[in-house]
């Protein structure tokens, strides 16, 4: 491109900006994580001061943070497995078949992304009482499809739709049942698809602090929760501790948004560009 | 299209349907049946829309109105802009490229709550790194938090810090999906980068930009964690959202009935709103 050195210089400078905006907080909460309690609340706040692993020992070595790790771990598997199941599926008939309804039932999903979850909150939580699952991690897992379902139909379609029917056709010729051409031919080439909306999928089951607090109780605390109800109090909070298990919290997902950081820009954007 | 088979896409629809009714439908009518029998009056059975309309005469909920309001249009505009403006930037870029989109994309995988708890260290007034950062250009004292004047700003501030970098992520791969000479012929004739984005790059990429809005505004709408976690609706109900009013009315105050009307009024709204983001999106997805 050819632009102007002055509108380059400008532009970069923004960049810059907006960098230092978006890491210094994550920084700051990596450079807590390893101060001593001695080094907090101190006026003005340590910079420089001597490291230490005790944190991270005692969140690694507390009982709810790693019972906290475990059901997220399960809610979230629960979660996303569920919305891949109904999701999958349903994105490829929406992309492939014409029925009536359909783009009724297109927009009743995409109406799940944007109804507040408190308008029904109520209610799920009765039924779920009623049907002996309060408090549990397959209802929080449950509850997790109406985070994860909008989003795994609406971005699949966009891969679905660069399949080439000609394959499917082709399978039709050869006399395999739809679901045969569905399972052996078209999901292996949706693959791409499937990594990227599992992983967006990941990312709001594994943060979704509403429902946790309004599901659960005493036998589920996920790690969201676990953060909120551990560390709330403005007194006596340890802040080195918080941060490491802030940290701690949030490593799968970074760990999966750098791995799909690509796949995401294109999954992400893919259904507005288009 | 392919040739049908009838009972095929039945197969593949029916589990969400039915998944659809048991998560959300079933509950919605069971909002509307709490919030019309006005279970907390004891009257258990009694239809009655007067909840419904009391609650329009109650200062409170437009105070939440208000707040929710001013939330959730700054917070749109504020991070839609520097979203906006940073994907545009990114266009000067030669080199670097990766480097800044992984810093960008940063705050979306740090967990809500870990953010929330985190800046609340950040902007704490005697020991936060804020104050003491702002105390080198002479800024003194500046509560955040925990001053009814400040703190919708600093949950403002936090909500753009954590959802910026969904705009930018949507509007840089709407910037790669224009066709590159489109920059080239605009330098060639002369134009200024900004005439450049006005005139051409933007009308282009009008039905990206509607759509980011639209979500970008669908979940400041709808947001809870930060601000629940750094103010709880507080001081005072000075950011107390329309989500989180309901929210404490269930599980803080034992009066699921308001949070039913409540949950009502934010229902029709949503409602209105996704009729027409629907359509537009429905739309930009045939285009």
């Amino acid at each position: 491109m050819t632009h102007s050195p002055l509108a380059r210089r400008i532009a970069i400078a923004w960049l810059v900006f907006a960098a230092i905006f978006f890491m210094a907080p994550v920084l700051w909460m990596a450079l807590q994580s390893f101060k001593s309690p001695l080094d907090f609340n101190v006026v003005p706040p340590k910079i420089l001061f001597t490291p230490t692993l005790d944190n991270y020992r005692a969140v690694l070595g507390n009982p709810a943070f790693l019972s906290a790790f475990v059901d997220s771990i399960i809610v979230t598997a629960i979660g996303v497995g569920l919305g891949l199941l109904l999701g999958v599926p349903f994105s490829y008939a929406l992309t492939r078949f014409d029925f009536r309804g359909k783009n009724d039932i297109a927009h009743f999903i995409l109406s799940t992304k944007m109804l507040p979850a408190v308008v029904i909150i109520v209610p799920l939580a009765r039924v779920f009482d009623y049907i002996g699952l309060l408090d549990t991690r397959l209802a929080l897992g449950i509850a997790h499809v109406l985070l994860v379902l909008a989003v795994v139909v609406w971005v699949l379609r966009t891969f679905f739709q660069k399949i080439p029917q000609e394959v499917e056709e082709a399978g039709i010729i050869d006399g395999a049942s739809w679901f045969r051409i569905m399972v052996d031919i078209v999901l292996p080439m949706a693959r791409p698809g499937i990594v990227t909306v599992a992983g967006l999928a990941f990312l709001f089951s594994w943060n979704d602090l509403f429902f946790v607090l309004t599901l659960s109780s005493f036998n589920v605390q996920t790690l969201p929760a676990f953060l909120t109800t551990e560390y709330t109090g403005y007194l006596a909070v340890n802040w080195g501790e918080l941060s490491a298990a802030a940290l701690l919290s949030s490593l799968p997902v970074v760990v999966i948004v750098a791995l799909l950081r690509r796949n995401l820009v294109s999954g992400l954007a893919m259904g507005a560009v288009k | 299209m392919l040739r049908q088979n009838t009972y095929f896409p039945l197969f593949l629809t029916a589990p969400v349907v039915i998944a659809l009714f048991a998560l959300l439908l079933y509950p919605t009518l069971y909002t509307f049946y709490i919030a019309f029998h006005a279970p907390d009056s004891g009257q258990a059975f009694s239809l009655s829309a007067t909840m419904f309309l009391d609650l329009l005469r109650q200062a409170d909920f437009w105070n939440n109105v208000v707040v929710t309001m001013k939330f959730t249009v700054a917070s749109t505009v504020v991070s839609f802009l520097f979203g906006l403006s940073i994907a545009y930037a990114m266009e000067f870029v030669r080199g670097g490229k990766d480097f800044f989109l992984s810093v960008f994309i940063i705050p979306l995988a740090i967990m809500p709550a870990a953010s929330g708890l985190i800046w609340r260290t950040i902007v704490e007034p005697t020991s936060g790194i804020a104050n003491h950062l702002l105390s080198f250009i002479g800024v003194s004292g500046f509560s955040w938090a925990t001053d009814s004047s400040t703190a919708l700003f600093t949950v403002i501030l936090v909500d753009v810090w954590q959802w910026t970098p969904f705009c930018f992520l949507i509007l840089h791969a709407g910037f790669r999906s224009l066709p590159p000479d489109v920059h080239e012929a605009a330098t060639i004739d002369g134009a200024r980068p900004l005439r450049e984005l006005w005139d051409i790059s933007l009308p282009l990429l009008t039905n990206v930009l509607i759509i980011t809005a639209i979500f970008r505004f669908m979940e400041a709408f709808k947001a809870f964690d930060t601000t629940y976690i750094i103010t709880q609706g507080g001081p005072g109900s000075s950011t107390e959202t329309l989500v989180l009013r309901a929210y404490k009315e269930a599980f803080q105050f034992y009066r699921p009935a308001i949070t039913s009307v409540i949950g009502l009024w934010l229902l029709i709204s949503t409602v209105l709103c996704t009729r027409y983001a629907g359509d537009r999106i429905a739309k930009g997805d045939t285009e």
